[in-house]
């Protein structure tokens, strides 16, 4: 670069050699990222929004602290996991049959993240059943728990699909802020 | 017009580096000569050939690791070829009140981010929730911030500068390496376990916006534009005080905007083809250092030790054709310190599960909270030791 064009630059809200085309053409660039920009974040506040109505409606606190000696029983060889989903039936699982497979996809979608996760099935005649069911004040079955290690245990009630129950997993796992009342409270 | 092409160069970690010629002879006297501009082209013409059978053999059998492989040559090749290396950029913000560099790894996460938005609402790309460690990510990111200083260089700027022949920078790999031991020994285990089972009370979501939700793909894309918008505007308006600009020639210095977005292209591709190499993320450096300690061990060892051999290969080409290739040492108090930046440096990595390229480059373009805590740390880290090691407190 010569001297001149150095001093060229130099002379404040002096442009160079650049032709008006190109300013145009960039002028309209910017203005075309910007809309589309501000057109994403609406979109996504819009789908957040939405979003919120589907939230922790579905989500129970338990009764049960996760440092429980019953609990740490019934996750058994499982203790050792992150996170884990617990299925309580009360009958062989007839009555809703796509509920395990979506469970374990949820599962295997939080394991992929690098985080061990795993399924836990128990029916009553189970010896940690029945303290399971006491211990979470647990009335309706079947019964999907999501449980991490390290603090936390909420009932999942009405929605098991495979989404609502990683968003389960999202909650239990950290956000707290959301959570206003007692009846969909998450901790 | 001012370059940036030397940015961080006059007053950077490399401060004090002279070329002080060992002993020996041959190319350990000289380092290796400049190819002619023939045979560059060659080079440059198999390189690109290599890259098209890669593509097409991933197209053809969805065997990807040679794509994988092609992918970190390219990058490699792109840092060396603009000294993009993240000390020295962020550095430069305290050494001379230099925002390009900055600006720089802002384009290269937008550029990152904005891909991944776009494939992330298509499908191509499924973004899962990572483990959050706070403590850990706040920790390593000061043994990070610190020791990127010391070593100048992050884990994929002191493998290209040992590339280079630089003595410190050598040095800083081993130092990495072992502190790469250290984090990854029983004790260092122990150690990040019981910085993990530290808490306030604080759980922050894995991103700041759930990778499930479907408005997830739409901030990303969002945050992308405005933020790349605005940077192009600030530049060409002398807002930020310089222009976008610089080369793009075989044998000179890229710009470094151009290699920013190269880095980001990158990502977008190496996330989409990554789960068929089972792995989830865009691009990584640490876990190809921690390969150069146990190449082929098994199959997930082997692709990082492929990704290594290709980085290195691409950084040693760049560095061949630019005739960068030349020993150059430093006084014996700098060599020591570069190795203990280095140390600091893999274990910080380790602690905080993630480098400056896995972390900022990579986890800042998915809001991920953890990538964040660990970036924010990191930065100012290496601004407070840049402030009392190279400025000597000025």
């Amino acid at each position: 670069m010569n001297q001149e064009s150095k001093n060229k630059e130099d002379i404040p809200g002096k442009q160079s050699d650049e032709s008006p085309a190109k300013n145009i053409l960039f002028i309209v660039i910017v203005a075309a990222m910007f809309l589309t920009g501000i057109y994403s974040l609406f979109l996504a506040s819009n789908l957040s929004s939405k979003a919120q109505t589907f939230t922790t409606d579905n989500l129970l606190r338990t009764a049960a602290p996760i440092d429980s000696d019953k609990i740490k029983t019934a996750l058994g060889p499982f203790l050792d996991m992150d996170f884990i989903f617990v299925v309580l039936y009360t009958s062989e699982p007839g009555t809703n049959p796509n509920l395990v497979s979506s469970v374990r996809s949820a599962a295997r979608a939080i394991a992929d993240s690098g985080i061990t996760s795993s399924v836990r099935i128990l029916y009553p005649d189970n010896d940690d059943f029945a303290s399971i069911v006491e211990q979470n004040d647990i009335k309706d079955f079947p019964a999907v728990l999501a449980v991490k290690k390290e603090g936390g245990i909420v009932q999942i009630i009405n929605d098991y699909s495979e989404k609502y129950l990683q968003f389960a997993y999202h909650r239990v796992w950290g956000k707290t802020s959301d959570c206003s009342n007692d009846k969909s409270a998450v901790y | 017009m001012i370059e940036e092409g030397n940015i961080g160069k006059s007053a950077s970690p490399e401060m004090g580096w002279t070329d002080k010629i060992p002993t020996s002879k041959g190319i350990f006297r000289k380092g290796i000569k400049k190819p002619s501009q023939t045979t560059s082209v060659r080079i440059l013409i198999i390189i690109a050939l290599l890259i098209t059978t890669s593509i097409l053999l991933g197209i053809s059998t969805r065997e990807v690791r040679p794509l994988m492989g092609s992918i970190y040559l390219i990058f490699g090749f792109a840092v060396q070829r603009a000294s993009f290396c993240s000390a020295s950029l962020i550095s430069s913000v305290v050494l001379s009140k230099d925002i390009r560099g900055i600006t720089a790894i802002l384009i290269a996460v937008l550029t990152a981010m904005l891909g991944f938005g776009v494939l992330s609402s298509l499908g191509l790309i499924k973004v899962y929730p990572s483990k959050i460690s706070v403590v850990p990510a706040m920790v390593g990111g000061l043994f990070y911030g610190i020791g990127m200083v010391l070593s100048g260089g992050c884990v994929k700027g002191t493998l290209f500068k040992a590339t280079e022949g630089r003595w410190p920078s050598i040095l800083a790999v081993v130092g990495i390496l072992v502190g790469i031991i250290g984090a990854t020994s029983s004790w260092g285990k122990t150690l990040i376990a019981y910085l993990a089972k530290i808490s306030w009370n604080w759980n922050p979501p894995p991103n700041l916006v759930a990778s499930e939700s479907a408005s997830f793909s739409y901030l990303l894309t969002g945050i992308a534009l405005i933020g790349l918008a605005a940077i192009s505007l600030g530049c060409r308006r002398k807002i930020l005080g310089f222009r976008l600009s610089g080369t793009f020639s075989i044998n000179n210095r890229w710009s470094l905007y151009i290699v920013a977005m190269i880095i980001g292209l990158l990502g977008w591709v190496a996330f989409v083809i990554g789960p068929l190499v089972d792995r989830n993320y865009p691009l990584g450096a640490s876990h190809i250092a921690t390969s150069l300690l146990s190449l082929g061990f098994n199959g997930e060892i082997r692709t990082a030790g492929l990704l290594a051999s290709t980085f290195i290969l691409g950084s040693i080409l760049s560095a061949w054709i630019r005739g960068d290739i030349r020993w150059r040492s430093a006084p014996n108090g700098m060599l020591i310190l570069a190795f203990i930046g280095g140390l600091l440096v893999g274990m910080g990595a380790i602690i905080a599960q993630g480098c400056f390229v896995g972390q900022v480059l990579s986890g800042w373009a998915l809001i991920a909270t953890q990538a964040l805590i660990f970036g924010i740390v990191m930065i100012f880290t290496n601004w407070v030791t840049t402030f009392f090691y190279l400025r000597g407190w000025r």
